[in-house]
This record gives structure tokens, sequence and C-alpha cells, in this order.
């Protein structure tokens, strides 16, 4: 009741007037129907600050110039004359046609209990450095209790992401904080090591354990941070559409871009990461709208949405893109072009739908410039293809326990995280060339292989001892040989052969389809086990024929016709 | 690999709603008040007994609020110190396993999402008595509706600034969004604005059932109760599978329209019929004219 008797007060009040553009932001996020509105509260964010900063805007298009307008404009400015502390920062953003102010006020919104070194008189030609400084530990840490589940899950995330975030660490003694801009470029030196970088409005917020910083972002276009001589821990959050340069030192390093909030999607500048030591770089896109693709190739890597991020000197990167739902159906696609030695790659999808690829599907390309090692975390329905398109070239590979395999260099471990098992793996055999690919699909839901249909490829699935009850469905559009080993003595043993599709009974439980779209140039063996029995249903004397090497005690059961008519038995031990 | 989502109890029943906000649901205190409690237990003047409830790691300081669906305590993390919210669901509130389900689907979103204007999720578990309870940062502050009535007081109003501050607010919700939680009940008394002018985001998409999302309802008087005055023409219409980010843009702009106007687009006070209708057909008075009618008294 006291609210309602608020704001019924409050309409007794005057403001200041509302200017069309205003006015029309607020009247296009009000349509009734949804499709009128904003249709996310960033484009509205955008709207607002594109007005705030002169620009046209979706719902009125070009910058009114009304009375009200510089009247508005007026006001800011004439508070940013008196006001040291606060959002001095808004001033500048409020006048884009002005100069980005010569002296950054201090502003410490988060610490205001910190002694600040205020800013020297602002010269008219170089703008001074401001140094906000902290003595002793002021902040309390940061700590997460989590729950079992959750402890369960970061014990995951430990795997994945090469260096978690250290939130119990004792705050450093001293940490001076250099903010300096001069024209465009904004540098910001933290020999603490320690630095988050904030987007919050229209400023950027640069952040240590113990001091902050507000910079307007209004004609900024480069951000060069440099970090200590230790081990750097840098968090860039949101910079928008600036370019970043980031020189870490010579300890071990971890610089997160989209850090806590995941909004890389919507950092369209560039980045550059320089690793003076080790140096672990995290791309973390949460976005689950947008349908973004990056490719990693080797030291740099493509992003579709916005700028390049380039890393020399860095030994890992872990892109983890999307954080959505698992049904939300996306169209990202993450590829591994090539990979350098030394250098531990990790890409993860967050949620939603989209794909993963290590090598590219164009012809000629192969996995031969795979160098480093792949980590593969799969998290929704996501499809991961290995391509190796190289013709004329014999290799061996192998898909097992979640690793990918090719002539003995391990290239990429697949891990699923997903509570509903989903996903795809697809490899791409190379054309015009012999290879052999060993299947042992343990944890992977869904399987498929392309190889045309006259290469001379081998298949074996599910070797040196498995059973071929497993759960798991197999696609195999290519010709050759395939080899179905079911030597391991499991009750039921019963197999279900239809021509060109295969399951293990009962179906519900542990299942294995094996279908091929060439059933007319691939050989199915199927190496049976003692005692099992192999039920042939919907018969036709011209269909795939199937070969049985098998067990004296190995039955056939059919359903019409010749029991044996279409099976080759071959009778001799296994292999 | 990993099982995400371990068992659970579940308590069936409905939850339409969660309660007000921890910060605006008491009456308003100064910040000044809340900061200089040093002793902390000197907060609660109720007996510990009284309290009536026990979480492992946190000393439950007092009661701040009392929902339908919840209550919140201001309790100490034991092993930091820290100051935090604890919210406890009340028995029931998930009809079902999916709700649950859905529950903790967000709750492992939130403690992810770590955006420095939404108020951040510290913990989660159970009491020995088997309700779900939630941790949140404790934030000092007041209600946004209240910040900004305050300024208008001291003479500190500038829509420029107001809309600075809404820029920001929008800019969390979009960062939520993001990651494809819907907050679903946006209003000033949701969002909380420290002493340093920094807005805090509340209640964000959790501790909501999968149905109805806004609580419905008018008092005897015909005022208006909860979060209907912010509620999109679909939450309104209870069409609760079209509320997407665009309702909570919905909800955005009638917060924005206060914060300029001091007024609602269009009349909220009546009987629910009315207040729904209106919603679902009125179009909003331009702001302008609001202002031009409002100079001219």
């Amino acid at each position: 009741m006291s609210r309602i008797a608020k704001a019924r007060r409050v309409t007794t009040h005057v403001r200041p007037g509302v200017t069309r553009t205003v006015e029309a932001i607020v009247l296009k996020a009000l349509n009734k129907r949804r499709e009128d509105r904003y249709q996310s509260a960033g484009e509205m964010a955008r709207d607002i600050a594109n007005y705030l900063s002169g620009k046209s805007t979706l719902a009125a298009g070009k910058p009114d110039r009304s009375g009200a307008a510089f009247r508005w404009i007026a006001v800011a400015a004439g508070l940013a004359a008196v006001v040291t502390i606060g959002w001095v920062a808004f001033n500048g953003a409020s006048r884009p046609e002005a100069n980005p102010p010569l002296a950054i006020a201090p502003a410490t919104p988060i610490a205001p209990a910190l002694p600040i070194t205020p800013a020297p008189p602002a010269a008219p030609v170089a703008p001074p450095a401001v140094i906000v400084e902290a003595v002793g530990p002021t902040t309390t840490p940061a700590v997460e209790n989590l729950s079992s589940a959750e402890n369960s899950r970061q014990e995951i995330e430990k795997l994945f992401r090469p260096e978690p975030p250290a939130t119990n660490d004792v705050p450093k003694p001293t940490t001076k904080l250099t903010v300096e801009r001069a024209g465009s470029t904004l540098s910001v030196t933290c020999p603490g090591g320690s630095l988050t970088v904030t987007k919050l409005g229209d400023s950027l917020r640069i952040r240590t354990p113990d001091a902050s910083q507000l910079v307007p972002m209004t004609g900024l276009t480069d951000l060069l941070l440099t970090a200590g001589a230790g081990d750097d821990s840098i968090d860039i959050d949101d910079t928008g559409a600036i370019n970043v340069t980031i020189e870490a030192g010579k300890g071990e390093n971890r610089v997160r871009l989209g850090a806590s909030t995941g909004l890389l999607s919507e950092m369209t500048g560039k980045f550059t990461i320089e690793g003076g030591g080790e140096c672990a770089v995290e791309l973390n896109d949460a976005d689950s709208s947008s349908a973004d693709a990056y490719t990693i190739n080797g030291e740099s890597i493509t992003r579709a949405g916005g700028g390049d991020v380039t890393l020399s000197g860095c030994t890992g990167v872990s892109l983890r893109a999307g954080r959505a739902p698992e049904d939300v159906k996306l169209n990202r696609k993450l590829s591994v072009f090539s990979t350098k030695a030394g250098m531990t790659y990790h890409v993860s999808t967050g949620g939603g739908s989209g794909s993963i690829s290590v090598g590219s599907d164009q012809e000629g390309a192969t996995l031969d410039q795979m160098q480093g090692r792949i980590q593969i975390r799969v998290e929704s329905d996501f499809v991961v293809n290995f391509f190796d398109r190289m013709p004329r070239r014999s290799v061996s590979m192998k898909l097992a326990d979640g690793t990918f395999k090719r002539d003995g260099i391990e290239l990429a471990a697949v891990n699923y995280v997903a509570p509903r098992k989903s996903g795809l793996i697809q490899i791409t055999l190379p054309s015009k060339a012999p290879a052999t690919l060993d299947i042992e699909p343990s944890s992977f839901p869904s399987v498929a292989v392309y190889g045309g249909p006259d290469e001379g490829h081998v298949i074996n699935i599910a070797p040196r001892g498995r059973s071929l009850a497993m759960p798991c469905v197999m696609n195999l559009a290519t010709g050759g040989t395939i080899n179905l080993f079911d030597d391991q003595s499991i009750e039921p043993d019963v197999l279900v052969w239809k021509p060109a599709f295969l399951y293990s009974e009962p179906a519900d439980v542990k299942r294995v389809n094996i279908f091929s779209i060439y059933p007319n140039t691939a050989r199915f063996v199927l190496h049976a086990s003692p005692g099992s029995v192999l039920k042939a249903l919907d018969y036709k004397p011209d269909a795939l024929p199937l070969e049985v090497i098998a067990p004296e005690d190995f039955t056939i059961e059919r359903t019409a016709g010749d029991p044996e008519a279409g099976i080759r038995r071959v009778r001799e031990s296994k292999p | 690999m990993s099982d995400e989502n371990p068992p659970r109890n579940t308590e069936p029943a409905k939850l339409t709603r969660v309660f007000d906000s921890n910060v605006t649901s008491t009456p308003p205190k100064p910040a000044a008040d809340l900061n200089s409690t040093a002793n902390p237990d000197s907060a609660g003047k109720k007996p510990r007994a009284h309290i009536g409830i026990e979480i492992a790691g946190y000393r439950v300081l007092r009661e701040i609020s009392r929902g339908g669906q919840a209550i919140v305590f201001e309790a100490v993390q034991e092993s930091t110190g820290q100051r935090v919210a604890i919210k406890v669901l009340k028995e029931g509130v998930f009809s079902s396993p999916d709700e649950l389900n859905r529950f903790d689907r967000e709750v492992q979103l939130l403690v992810a999402l770590q955006h420095p204007d939404i108020v951040r999720v510290i913990d989660r578990g159970q009491t020995p008595a088997g309700l779900r309870f939630l941790v949140m940062e404790f934030i000092h502050g007041r209600a946004l509706d209240q910040h900004v009535d305050a300024r208008r007081e001291r003479g500190d109003f500038d829509p420029v600034d107001l809309l600075k501050l809404f820029l920001r607010i929008a800019e969390a919700v979009n960062a939520a969004h993001l990651r494809g939680i819907v907050h679903r009940d946006l209003k000033p008394a949701n969002i909380c604005v420290d002493p340093e002018g920094n807005p805090h985001i509340l209640d964000f998409g959790v501790a909501r059932g999968g149905g109805t999302s806004v609580e419905l309802g008018v008092t005897v008087s015909g005022d208006f109760i909860g979060s209907l005055p912010w509620a999109s023409p679909e939450q309104a219409d209870g069409l609760s599978d079209k509320v997407d980010p665009r309702s909570d843009v919905y909800s955005l702009g009638v917060i924005l329209y206060q914060m300029l106007t001091g007024t609602f687009p269009y009349q909220v006070v009546g009987t629910m019929r009315d207040v729904l209708n209106n919603i679902l057909t009125a179009q909003p008075q331009p702001p302008s004219e609001v202002l031009a009618k409002k100079a001219a008294k």
C-alpha cells in the first residue's frame, strides 16, 4: 500500500521534457505485438546508448535536435563540472562531438573508502596519467561455496579450464593501476597483474582487487593492457568495439575474454594477446541468440561476428561457446582448422546446437596440420566432424573411449557432459585412398562415417573383444569392408539382421544400429560369438549378403525362405 | 560422464510467484543504518530460536521478508563473514519434477552469471527439512522507484542520468537473455540501487514455476498488488509459452516510462479485469502528452 501511495505522489511532480527520440524508444518497447518491440534488452540498450551519444536510433531514426535534447546535454555538462566523484564519465558520452575529457576524474564506485591519488591538473595537450593506488587488503574476496552438485560440475570445469580463477587469494599488498589516455588509445598498466575490464553503461570500468577506475568510452578505439611480471590474471568482460592488446607477464598467465558475462559476441574489436610466459586464453561466448562462427587457425582465431583474436606465446586456448538451454536451435560453427605444436585447444559447446569441425571439409585438406592437443567437450546436441579429405594416402584412424586418433597421433578427446546424451560424431575418410577406421564407441550416442562407395576402406566396429550391444547408432555411408565384431558373450546375445540394418536385442536397452547407404559396394562381415543367435528378418534374395565368421554353435533363425540364403557362413574360429 | 541432475526430493504444488524483493518489502531503511550494524547479531531483535531455520555454514540473523512462496533471511556466511541473503522456498512450490529440474538448471545458469549489476547467487542447497534455498549477495540499497523519488526530492534529477541508469539495467537484463534466462518479473521493486548508484537486479528467473509467472490479484479496495502493472500483454493473457526476452523488454518499457513520467502508460488501478484489458489493448499515452498535461496544471 505504501508503494502505491508513493507512486501516486510521484505523478504530481512534473519532470523535464522527454525528447521525441526517448518517447519513440519507450513506445517501441511498449508495443502490444512482440514482433514490433525491441527483440532483446540488448537492442533496447543499444538504442538508448545511441541516443545518448547522438547517433541514430532504431526507434526514431536520425538523432533529434530539439531544444529539449540540448537542454539535457546542457544539464549533464553542468553537472559534470561540479561532480568529481561518480558518473563523471557520462559527461563525455552525452557530447559525442566533443573531444574526450582530458583529465579523468578518479571515480571509485566500488570501493569509495580507498585513498585516491587525485589527478594532477589537466594539461592542455598531453593527458596526465591517473593513478589509483591502494594500500593493504581492503576488499573481501568473493568466495563461492557451492553445493555438491555444483562441486562435481566444477570438477569438470577444472578439467576443462586450464586455470580456474583463484578467488581465495590473499590480495597483493600494493597494486598500482595506471590509466593513461592519449587520443583514442587508452593505456592501462597494472604491475599487480590482476585486472578486470567491464563495460558499464558507456564507460569502461578497470578494476584491480583494490582499486577501480571508470573511463568514458567515447572516442576510444584502442585499449593497451600491460600486466605484471608474474602470474597475471586478466578478465575482459565487455569492451564493445574497442581493439584490445594485452601484454602479459612472464609467469603463468590467464586471459579471459567475455570472462564472467560471456558477452564475447558483442565484443567486436580485435584482440591481440602476447603471452610473455605460459598464457592460457579463454574465449567465453554465452550468447544463446546469435549464430557465431569461430575458426581456430594455429595462433589466430577468426570470428565471424567481429574482430579476430591473435595469440602469440600462448600455450592454450579454451573456446567455450554458448550457454543456452539444450533445446535452443543455433547454427554455431566452431572449426579447428590447424593447430600448433605445444598448444592445447579446448573447444566446448555450452548449449544449443551447431557443429564443431576438426580439419576442413575442403577437398585436399588433411588432418596433418593438427599438431597440438585438442580437447572437445560436447555439452549439448552438437555435431562433431573430423575431416580428412586428402586423396591418395592411406591412414589409420581410431575412435575409442572419448578419443580420436589418426596414425597414432591423438587428435581430440570428446567428452559428453550433456545430461541427456545427444550429439553426433561424423568422420569423413580420405577420398580415393584406403583408410582403416576402428570404432569402439563406448560413449558416443551416434556415429556417422562418410567415405564414398569404392574406396576400399576397412571399418572395424567394436573390435578387440567388445560387444556389438552398445548404445549407439551408426550410419555408414561408405563402401569397402565393414567388420562387425561380436566376440564377447553377453546375455541375451541376439542380433537382428535386416538387409543393411543390424541391431542387437533387446533393442531398448543396448542397441547398435548399423546402416549403410552403399549396400551394393559394402561387404558386411559378422564375427559372431559362440552361442549367439542371428535373426534374419525381411529376407529378400537380392539384398545385401552377410558373411558370418562363426563357431559351430552359432544359430541363424529365418522368418521365411532358406535359412542360409544370402548369408555365407564361414566356419572358422574367430580371429 | 557426469550427471548434472542428481536425484532430488520433489515437493508437488504450484508456484505462481516469488515474494517481493528482500530489500523493498521491508520498510526502507537508510543504507547507513544497515552498514553500521557492526555486530551482526544486533540486527535481529528476535531470539534465534524464533527464526526457526538452521542452514549449515550460515548464521541466520533475521527474517527480512516473507512472501507467498518464500521467506528471505539475512545471514552471515560463517566461512567468510560476508553478509548474505538466503531465500528459502516454501514447501511445495514445485508442482512437478520438471519444474524442479528447470529451477535447478536456472540456478546453475545463475551461478555462472556473474554480472556486476545482477545480484550474485552464491550457493544453494536444501535445509534439513528438505526445503530448497538460495544464497545471494546481500545488497544495501533501495528500490529503483524509491531511488528515483529520493533523487527528485533532492533536486538531483536529470533525465540523462536516468537514461544512463536505465541503460545499465537493460544491459544487465541482456546479459541474462544471452544465456537464455528471462526474468519474467521485472519491476522497480526487483531493481535495487546501492548508495553509489549502481543497479542490482534481483530475483532473476529463479523460484518461479513453469506456469503463471506473474502474480495476478487485486486488493479489495481495487489497488494493485504484485507485478501486474509491469506485465506484458502475453503475460496478462496467460500465454506463458509466449513469454520470452521480449516480455522483459515490455516490462523495461513500463519501468522507463515510469522513470521519465512518474506514472504508468495506462490505468493500472481498478478491477483486475480492467487492468488486464488495459494491458492487452490500451495504447500508452505518449510521455510528452503526460508531461504537457502536468505542466499545464
